[in-house]
């Protein structure tokens, strides 16, 4: 749908990019304006840019250490929610057995087992590692659940009368129909596991690199243009990982109804 | 399509009072231009007469809890010969659907029995002699049109070799997809996903789909329900060309009393509390029946002797 109410939306128009250009630029002024009359409440933005274009390779580098210890973590955390779904989804034994744990897991705040884990493991980066791949593990295992359950019973039926195995139930039909529920699932997954990365470097503080430990060494010397320029880091790499999946969800869900709206 | 020969012979009026052969045998159908490579009659196995029959015999299917089950099949008997098109028809409730699936093996009888020529139904799907139609078109969205067709040679493949084996089983080869769609009028469409078709053309897909195991018999669950009334018809007569070239059993489940007429060798009316056989009416009419070929007159006796036996079962029908 190109016409709306008789307007071409084109992203050229004045129409499409203004409104999103004024409250950008509102915004700004508005936190200029309380950065002026309260220094110690929000750095000039000035400064923050002068801090990100003097020191790039600076924040670079802690953001590639935070980056990296977010994907694996988030690797992880798929990988391992990815074999408990099939398994809890292809037996009653095991659901009633692992789902429990799961949920018990779940609930548990992921920040309060951080320092328990630097006490554990150190550190270096596999506490980090760990928090991210608990904090993005249980958004996977629901979606994917639901999604590998989530065959049409028709479908079933046609497979059925065939005597496909549950192997070729599982690969043909359950696999490929849950990608849509985890593309929901990443969508949510990919920005938290930057979470993840910064929470368990704030436990871990003055060890190694990354931006949660640029912004916790940062803040308890008030220098808050350094704390804004990081946390300007992390909203650009949360981001690129959103804009990422999304790109990637349009190739392999050609297919998938999320996607016929797009294209005419 | 053609228009109907004018110089087509006459067509006999129907013998409302029953024939004497309940069913007639599968070579009196005659094609019009469709040589039938295969002769069923000449099969050893035939001799055996079991193993050319579709038979349910005193099969009964209860529903729910002890105390509050529901009787959705009660002792039917049911028998059709190989090569035959038979619809079930009745209302809701009827038990139908019941009937399809336990013919289907996706469901088992409570008492009573029922083969496949000869196989009872688990192993006639083990060895892909089945094949089943839902309702909806049922195809997997993320494969292209060919590759859905393609789908049932893809999962058991070890069945394939076992079903020439299978006494009750004719093998007239491997229907090809491409010429299988090609023939429904999709052969501009085999690279598309199910999405980008109509609904009619959806279930047309399905239909190759059936039809490319070459199954034994071909279960089928009201599959043109959906369909509007233009797309229905021209569906049939896909459906039909395909059953006489393919010289496949079809087992026909429908709403429709016309369609069950104009599809059908005979008509399988079926009544509620509890689902049972009320009448089969045999349909002597000559094939091919498509676009007008036969008189309307002939085919709406059919269906007001069907109409009338609804009634007598206990069912206003549409």
């Amino acid at each position: 749908m190109s016409e709306v109410w008789g307007v071409t939306r084109s992203r050229w128009s004045p129409r499409f990019w203004l409104p999103t250009v004024v409250a950008v630029v509102l915004a700004g002024l508005l936190w200029e304006w309380v950065a002026i009359s309260n220094p110690y409440l929000l750095p000039r933005l000035g400064q923050v840019g002068l801090q990100l274009v003097t020191n790039t390779s600076y924040y670079l580098d802690n953001a590639w250490v935070t980056l990296s210890e977010a994907l694996i973590g988030l690797a992880i955390g798929l990988v391992s929610a990815f074999v408990v779904a099939v398994l809890v989804t292809e037996s009653g034994l095991l659901r009633r057995a692992i789902m429990p744990l799961a949920v018990i897991l779940n609930v548990t705040p992921v920040v309060a087992i951080a320092p328990a884990l630097v006490v554990a493991f150190g550190f270096g980066p596999a506490p980090k590692l760990i928090v991210t791949a608990l904090i993005t593990f249980f958004p996977i295992l629901m979606n994917l659940i639901t999604g590998l359950n989530s065959v049409s019973p028709s479908v079933l039926q046609v497979f059925t009368t065939l005597h496909a195995s549950r192997l070729e139930i599982l690969g043909r039909l359950r696999l490929p129909g849950s990608l849509p529920y985890l593309f929901a699932a990443l969508r949510v997954v990919f920005p938290l596991s930057l979470v993840g990365a910064v929470v368990a470097e704030f436990t871990a503080p003055g060890a190694g690199k990354g931006l949660g430990t640029v912004i916790s060494v940062a803040s308890s010397n008030s220098r808050l243009a350094v704390v804004y320029a990081a946390i300007a880091c992390l909203a650009a790499m949360g981001s690129l990982l959103l804009l990422f999946v999304i790109l990637l969800e349009r190739r392999v869900l050609r297919w998938h109804e999320s996607q016929l709206s797009r294209r005419n | 399509m053609a228009a109907p020969d004018i110089a087509a012979p006459a067509v006999a009026p129907p013998n409302i009072a029953a024939p004497d052969v309940a069913f007639r045998p599968p070579t009196a159908r005659k094609t019009s231009e469709t040589p039938q490579p295969y002769s069923r009659m000449v099969t050893e196995s035939d001799t055996e007469g079991q193993n050319s029959r579709l038979v349910v015999s005193g099969a009964s299917k209860s529903y729910g809890r002890p105390g509050a089950r529901r009787e959705a099949l009660a002792n039917v008997d049911f028998t059709m010969d190989r090569g035959q098109f038979v619809s079930i028809i009745g209302p809701s409730g009827c038990g139908k659907s019941t009937l399809l699936r336990l013919m289907a093996g996706l469901e088992h009888p409570d008492t009573g029995s029922v083969s496949i020529f000869g196989t009872p139904p688990a192993e006639a799907s083990a060895v892909k002699m089945i094949g089943f139609m839902p309702q909806v078109p049922a195809l997997l969205p993320w494969l292209t049109v060919i590759d859905n067709v393609k789908i049932p040679s893809k999962v058991n493949r070890r069945a394939d070799a076992r079903r020439r084996l299978q006494p009750g089983h004719l093998h007239p080869g491997e229907g090809d997809p491409v010429a299988l769609l090609t023939e429904l009028g999709l052969g501009d469409s085999l690279r598309a996903l199910p999405h980008e078709l109509s609904g009619g053309m959806q279930q047309r897909v399905a239909i190759a789909r059936a039809f490319a195991t070459q199954a034994d018999v071909l279960l089928m669950d009201e599959p043109f329900s959906a369909l509007d009334e233009f797309t229905r018809e021209a569906t049939q007569d896909q459906l039909l060309k395909l059953w006489e070239k393919f010289v496949t059993t079809v087992v026909f489940v429908t709403h429709s009393v016309s369609e069950a007429v104009v599809l059908s060798d005979a008509v399988v009316v079926m009544s509620p509390r509890p689902g049972h056989i009320a009448a089969v009416v045999p349909i002597d009419v000559p094939r091919p029946r498509r676009n007008g070929l036969v008189e309307a007159k002939v085919l709406h006796d059919y269906e007001d002797l069907i109409r009338s036996k609804l009634q007598l079962a206990g069912v206003n029908p549409r």
